[in-house]
């Protein structure tokens, strides 16, 4: 080897014995660090299975049976709890028509003659008392829902009514249907797993993997007396 | 007929915003004014005391003036508005800007400083012994600098708004004179005291309310870090809490897994993009110039080891805390009467929602300012500073004098900051995803020369250049068709430009061709001449 080629510097070609040291800690360092950064959030995906929300469920086997007149007012009502729980989860699908049509029609279906007017009258005044369809619904004890009552109605007649409407399925597929596997599913600490792990843990071991290698660097550097110019 | 019905969207945001507000205007006052006397009492006599100035300084010391460095409007309220929002897929922002510092360490942190130089500009122009190199990175430098200060002005706007109850626009105007005013008068001060002082400010502001909030809703408080982990459940299961929020309204929401599920379809984000954006954000954590150039200024190689582990435990005590913010924030607003929320306030909307005294939600706010401040002036001086130093003096007057210097600097610094002003009050996106633009730039340009600069000594300079472009290339290509779109123009391709080169996290392929053409580019040509891989071999990597 001449004078220039020792010169030469190159990650995969280590050429003294204290390169070598480095590069192999550094490569330990990044395999630990990648998979466990890359590696678990490649199982999470592996492992998925797209999982529909509880309420998601009994609205499907109760839908088809209010397209041809056959549900009861059991599976009204769940279909009705269905379009609750989704306009509750954002303010955007507060502002879809059609899913508050078909939550209003639901309802206005579910109810007597005489509170079917309260209804209508509901739908256009948001400050009306909603205890009846509260009641209706069975969601008394669950202020959560009926917090959303009032927002979901919409003033509609009775001849443009509609349950359903085909429109609603890729709406409901996309806020219904979660990403879900054992590693989701296992609580840690009161949080999800796959959460914890991510949130907390892989950080926490990015501190871990940071000291080690200072530490083994240190110690490396002492070895092969490096780094005294500076001390 | 058909009656629509207009619900009273009445509390909305506005409830939450009020006036001016005396208590955390007096608060944020007193912080600037702290950071200008704790700056005059260690004012830097010249530039080399200004870089000296880390030399007393402990490890410790300097990890928590690394963590100030960096954490900024983007990690005080974006990352929280960003989960808030879509809740999964913002942890992508969360590990990103902390796993960058693993790379930073074992592959840079101490060959850079072994290296030996004083700017990120400096190391390059040097190791690829090109004067054409130096001026495009310095540019590219200024132009990071500007990308990431957008967002800081945001963020900086948001709670000049929050404070005294102006509008938007008059906040960024306001916000942004504020920043360039203490920059100017800061500029020489005590930089890396004060970074301690503003990151003591900024955690304690950002822990506290966390504390009570876990205390007062009956979560674990002890380690609120741990104890939010309920609040997450409760929102994927749907909460039954018997609490109640500032407005009156139940702690209670509807099953929403959305929030908590990876990749969920809800949020419009999917596996991908969760991948993409982690990944682009930790290599531009490790191309950042105002971050790199932070280990020049420690006094020993093993110091810029250390203070990066101690930076990144002190940046983690932030990280770790961040999604309680947005998990409370999901379950206080979650009454529909709340209404659509300014995502980048949320950190200090959640705080007022749970009810936390006005005063520590006004420190809370007087923190994220602090944020801000301390990236922002750092930021205006790194891209003056790269304009007097490396284009002024180098290229255009090369005669000029110390006093002609730092007037171009304060010009530049001037200029910038005006410009800033103006894309801040075109309000593009979050706080957040701007940031993440500047990284992503920084991860295919910057990060590739270093990489390889530091790891190949074949690496030359027509390599460096071919590296250069490619990453140039794409960040213009990128942000081309991201203005268009913003502005309705639509161009061929566009959504497909959208979802693989997207401006937040092109550098997932941008960087990896630039390294590619680098390679390709110097296998080709002449080798690196030969005292730059001697003082490579030699000072950087002790080969004798």
């Amino acid at each position: 080897m001449d004078e220039s080629q020792s010169y030469n510097v190159n990650f995969f070609k280590p050429s003294t014995p204290f390169l070598k040291e480095n590069v192999r800690a550094i490569v330990i360092g990044l395999t630990i660090w990648g998979v466990m950064t890359y590696g678990f959030q490649i199982l999470l995906k592996i492992m998925e299975t797209p999982t529909p929300e509880a309420t998601y469920v009994v609205f499907q086997q109760a839908a088809p049976k209010l397209a041809d007149g056959t549900a009861s007012a059991e599976e009204k009502v769940a279909v009705a709890n269905t379009y609750l729980a989704l306009l509750g989860k954002s303010a955007a699908l507060l502002k879809n028509d059609t899913l508050k049509t078909a939550f209003t029609s639901t309802v206005y279906n579910l109810l007597s003659d005489a509170e079917r007017g309260n209804l209508l009258a509901a739908a256009a005044d948001p400050k009306a008392s909603m205890g009846f369809i509260n009641t209706a619904l069975g969601i008394t004890d669950n202020k959560a829902m009926m917090a959303v009552v009032p927002y979901g109605l919409i003033a509609v007649t009775p001849d443009k009514m509609a349950m359903t409407d085909p429109a609603l399925k890729p709406i409901m597929d996309k806020f219904f249907i979660h990403n879900q596997s054992v590693l989701t599913d296992t609580i840690v600490f009161g949080f999800p797993f796959h959460y914890l792990y991510t949130a907390l843990i892989l950080l926490t071991s990015f501190v871990i993997i940071c000291l080690v290698y200072c530490q083994v660097i240190d110690k490396m550097m002492k070895k092969y007396d490096m780094e005294h110019s500076f001390e | 007929m058909l009656l629509v019905a207009l619900p009273a969207f009445a509390a909305s945001g506005t409830s939450l915003e009020g006036s001016f507000k005396t208590m955390p205007a007096i608060i944020l006052i007193a912080c600037i004014l702290l950071f200008l006397v704790v700056g005059f009492m260690n004012k830097a006599e010249g530039t080399a005391d200004f870089y000296a100035a880390g030399r007393s300084i402990s490890r410790v010391g300097s990890g928590m003036a690394i963590a100030s460095n960096w954490m900024s409007a983007a990690s005080f309220l974006g990352m929280a508005a960003i989960m808030y929002g879509t809740g999964y897929h913002g942890l992508s922002y969360v590990v990103g800007w902390t796993g960058g510092y693993c790379l930073l360490l074992l592959l840079m942190a101490s060959q850079i400083r072994r290296f030996g130089k004083y700017t990120a500009t400096d190391f390059i122009g040097d190791r690829f012994y090109s004067s054409g190199m130096r001026f495009w990175t310095a540019i590219i430098a200024i132009f990071i600098s500007f990308c990431y200060s957008v967002g800081q002005f945001g963020g900086i706007g948001l709670m000049f708004k929050w404070i005294f109850g102006m509008n938007y626009s008059a906040s960024v105007i306001v916000g942004g004179l504020v920043v360039l005013s203490y920059t100017l008068i800061s500029g020489m001060l005590g930089v890396t005291k004060n970074q301690i002082v503003q990151y003591v400010i900024l955690i304690t502001a950002f822990l506290i309310p966390a504390f009570i909030l876990t205390f007062k809703f009956d979560y674990f408080w002890l380690i609120p870090e741990l104890g939010y982990g309920r609040v997450v459940s409760d929102i994927v299961a749907g909460s039954q809490t018997p609490f109640i929020n500032s407005l009156g309204h139940v702690m209670q929401t509807v099953p929403q897994p959305e929030f908590a599920m990876p990749w969920d379809t809800a949020t419009g984000k999917d596996f991908f993009q969760w991948m993409a954006t982690c990944f682009a954000l930790m290599i531009g954590t490790a191309g950042l110039p105002h971050v790199i150039q932070k280990f020049y200024v420690v006094p020993k190689p093993a110091d810029a080891r250390w203070s990066v582990t101690w930076g990144l435990f002190f940046i983690c005590l932030l990280y770790w805390t961040a999604p309680l913010y947005s998990a409370f924030g999901r379950i206080l607003s979650s009454n529909p009467e709340v209404g659509n929320l300014a995502k980048d306030a949320i950190v200090v909307y959640t705080a007022q929602l749970g009810s936390v005294n006005p005063l520590i939600v006004g420190f809370l706010a007087a923190g994220a300012v602090s944020a801000a401040f301390s990236t922002v002036s750092g930021l205006l001086v790194a891209g003056s500073s790269a304009f007097s130093n490396d284009i002024y003096f180098k290229l255009i007057n090369p005669e000029a004098s110390g006093s002609q210097q730092i007037l171009a600097a304060r010009l530049a610094t001037v200029a910038m900051a005006l410009g800033i002003i103006l894309v801040a009050l075109l309000k593009l996106a979050l706080v957040a995803q701007l940031v993440a633009l500047a990284f992503s730039i920084a991860g295919c340009t910057i990060f590739p020369l270093f990489l390889l600069g530091i790891w190949w000594s074949r690496s030359n300079r027509p390599g460096g250049i071919a590296s250069l472009s490619v990453g140039g290339f794409f960040t213009v290509f990128s942000i081309f068709y991201f203005i268009c779109g913003k502005f309705g123009v639509a161009l061929p391709g566009a959504s497909f430009v959208g979802y693989w080169l997207n401006p937040w996290y092109f550098a997932w392929i941008a960087s990896p061709l630039a390294i590619l053409a680098n390679i390709v580019v110097s296998l080709n040509t002449e080798d690196t001449p030969e005292h730059i891989r001697k003082h490579l071999a030699s000072e950087v990597h002790g080969v004798r």
